[in-house]
């Protein structure tokens, strides 16, 4: 029984051998097609790729900024598919410049890269294949205001690695796809073109509340940014150290967020001074903040 | 960039398609060239178009609506069929067309009819509500009589009791509450602007109030034909041949008839653009007297022809310059509003008034407003470009 066994084991050890050796072989003959011609052709292509790509972003960014407003986010969310379509055609063209793409060199070659990018470039392998499931999961688009972490803006850029948002401060931010496996993502429009904004209001507990409703809503609806169609609404808390009112409505286009807030709390304030509504006492909220 | 194309492609339409269209065996006529009119024939034809009575088809569309709504009330006064609604494009001079209508239908009607004295919104937004109130109050006591007479009031412009401010919307709350609570025995007449009422409704949901609303309807061809006609007669207007590409599409119709359905379509039948539309269209044709004529033409046709011609070529409207974000937002509190001035403007998109200021001035450049005195309107030739424009931009235009 033993001798059977050993006989089994030295069987299987000289057939992994023999297809490792094969592999080596197979991997050698590959690499010694490689030609300085091919490594010019393949230099020139990833050229064209760069040229194309720059192309492609501001075809489409400029194409999507002078159609209609209500069409911008769809022109634009179609870049990262026009991206993933050329680095696909670029990859398999080059691999097959290379390669000779048979079954068996893919065989032989992507165990060797899934061996190098498994220890060397996780991150960004992880990155991109997050990448692409977000394309089609669609956690956040071009144009869409997000959130994740920290910073919060409009997606402007889908890459193949990463995503760039704008910051209200006018910063770039880029931040990785493998982000969405780990990370919450909270997107204020997703995909369209309104996203609703909350502005608040401060006012001591004595107010009259109608009147501060009345005044919040006829200040969203006489703003020359809300969208009319969408609803508006006042909600209100009640806090230790006063009221707190929240005005919810939607500007015709997400990109007026913070102007359109401005514009909401310059009309309202003006508004609360000639009705002379009381704000909550400073030294109250002082001792919230302590607390 | 399709903007780019398209004018370049009625530019160059008769170049392209004159190889098509040249017929060998047709009697050319000598090359016309076109020119500017000469002053006191402009001054002419806009003095004739000035003095144009409203369009006879807008006028027997509210006298029949008015009827309907009128004798509806009459049979059982009540709260909801005591007023009715008439909406024009808000580049119409609505309180016109109602102040023209109006003058035959009350004498045939034989009713007192009351119109509210207001010629534009008042200057400062927060006395609007108090003006109104000082007329109908003062009305309520000119008619303590217990046995009150059925009266009716005519607001000939709606958009001048309010403004989109947070104190100009006041005048619409006080409106409602008459419409809602007043006497049985007033009927009353409403003009508007369809842009304004669609903001009106959204925001004070005025059209519960009312009664029925109706939109004047576009104006046809023929209609338009009529209505142009002794302008036509007077300046003895002759009209240029419409290009193949619409003979192709439109039928054999005469130059004339060409003319008119195409004012009519971009117009969208509405008269304020038509008319602009028909005075940019109007041109002066010389005719070269070193063309010869062949030979086939006849002596009278020649003698005809050799005179100086006022053509009206086929109309279009002009493109529409680029628009940037606070453009459009500009325009959108025009159309609201119908006419404003550059304080109201100002108080209506919450900017400072010498910003506003800025952007009429580059406007007014570009042909899109016009001023006259210190109100400023949309020119009504832009119109539909810009209705198109706005409603592309997510603005509320309508009820879609």
């Amino acid at each position: 029984m033993n001798h059977f066994i050993n006989i089994n084991f030295y069987w299987l050890a000289q057939s992994a051998g023999d297809a490792a050796q094969e592999t080596a072989e197979q991997t050698k003959q590959i690499v010694s097609k490689i030609t300085t011609g091919k490594v010019a052709l393949a230099v020139l292509i990833l050229i064209a790729t760069y040229l194309i790509l720059k192309l492609l972003d501001w075809l489409v960014i400029w194409l999507s900024e002078r159609i209609a407003r209500a069409w911008r986010l769809q022109v634009k969310q179609f870049l990262p598919f026009l991206r993933l379509l050329l680095f696909t055609f670029v990859t398999v063209f080059l691999m097959n410049l290379f390669l000779n793409l048979s079954k068996e060199n893919v065989l032989a070659v992507t165990g060797t890269v899934a061996v190098a990018l498994g220890f060397a470039f996780k991150d960004f392998a992880s990155s991109i294949i997050a990448g692409i499931v977000g394309l089609f999961e669609s956690p956040y688009r071009v144009g869409d205001r997000i959130k994740i972490g920290d910073y919060y803006g409009e997606v402007i850029s889908y890459g193949i690695r990463a995503i760039k948002i704008q910051t209200p401060d006018d910063n770039t931010v880029t931040i990785p796809h493998n982000k969405i496996w780990t990370e919450a993502i909270s997107s204020a429009n997703a995909g369209a073109l309104e996203a609703q904004v909350v502005t608040k209001f401060y006012f001591a507990h004595e107010i009259e509340i109608k009147l501060v409703k009345k005044i919040l809503y006829r200040v969203a609806q006489t703003s020359k940014y809300t969208h009319l169609k969408l609803p508006i609404v006042v909600v209100m808390e009640e806090k230790s150290w006063g009221s707190l009112f929240k005005l919810k409505a939607y500007p015709l286009d997400a990109r007026d967020e913070f102007i359109y807030k401005t514009d909401l709390i310059t009309r309202a304030k003006e508004a609360f001074a000639k009705q002379q509504l009381a704000y909550p006492h400073l030294l109250d909220v002082e001792e919230l903040q302590i607390k | 960039m399709f903007k780019g194309f398209r004018s370049w492609l009625a530019n160059n339409r008769n170049f392209i398609f004159s190889r098509y269209t040249k017929d060998s065996e047709e009697t050319q006529e000598p090359e016309q060239t076109l020119v500017q009119l000469p002053p006191e024939l402009r001054k002419k034809l806009v003095e004739g178009i000035e003095n144009l009575p409203s369009n006879p088809a807008d006028k027997e569309a509210i006298v029949s609506a008015l009827d309907e709504a009128f004798e509806s009330w009459q049979a059982n006064p009540n709260n909801s069929n005591n007023s009715i609604v008439i909406l024009s494009s808000p580049v119409a001079a609505v309180s016109r067309i109602l102040s023209e209508t109006l003058e035959d239908w009350t004498k045939q009607k034989q009713i007192p009819l009351k119109l509210l004295p207001l010629t534009a919104r008042p200057t400062a937004a927060d006395k609007i509500k108090s003006k109104l109130e000082y007329y109908f109050e003062q009305k309520e006591s000119e008619n303590d009589d217990p046995q009150q007479q059925p009266e009716v009031i005519v607001i000939p412009n709606l958009s001048w009791c309010f403004l989109r401010s947070l104190e100009g919307l006041e005048g619409i709350e006080y409106l409602q509450s008459l419409l809602c609570d007043g006497s049985c025995d007033r009927f009353w007449i409403i003009g508007g602007g369809q842009v304004g009422w669609e903001y009106l409704n959204l925001v004070c949901n005025l059209e519960a109030y009312c009664g029925k609303v109706m939109t004047l309807p576009k104006i046809e061809p023929e209609e338009f034909q009529e209505w142009l006609e002794p302008i036509i007669q007077d300046l003895d207007i002759t009209f240029g041949k419409p290009g193949i590409e619409r003979q192709l599409l439109k039928g054999d119709k005469s130059n004339q008839s060409h003319y008119f359905h195409r004012l009519a379509d971009i117009s969208e039948g509405i008269s304020s653009v038509a008319v602009q539309a028909f005075l940019t269209s109007i041109h002066y044709a010389k005719i070269d007297e070193q063309e010869k004529f062949p030979e086939n033409v006849e002596a009278d046709v020649q003698s005809k022809l050799a005179e100086d011609l006022v053509v009206a070529q086929i109309p279009n409207l002009p493109d529409l310059p680029d628009l940037e974000l606070a453009d459009q937002y500009l325009l959108y509190s025009l159309l609201l509003h119908g006419d404003l001035t550059i304080s109201a403007l100002a108080e209506s998109l919450g900017d400072e008034r010498s910003q506003v200021q800025n952007r009429v001035l580059v406007l007014r450049h570009q042909g899109v407003v016009e001023q006259q005195e210190k109100v400023i309107k949309i020119n009504p030739i832009h119109y539909p470009n810009i209705k198109q424009e706005l409603a592309r931009n997510n603005f509320v235009i309508n009820r879609d």
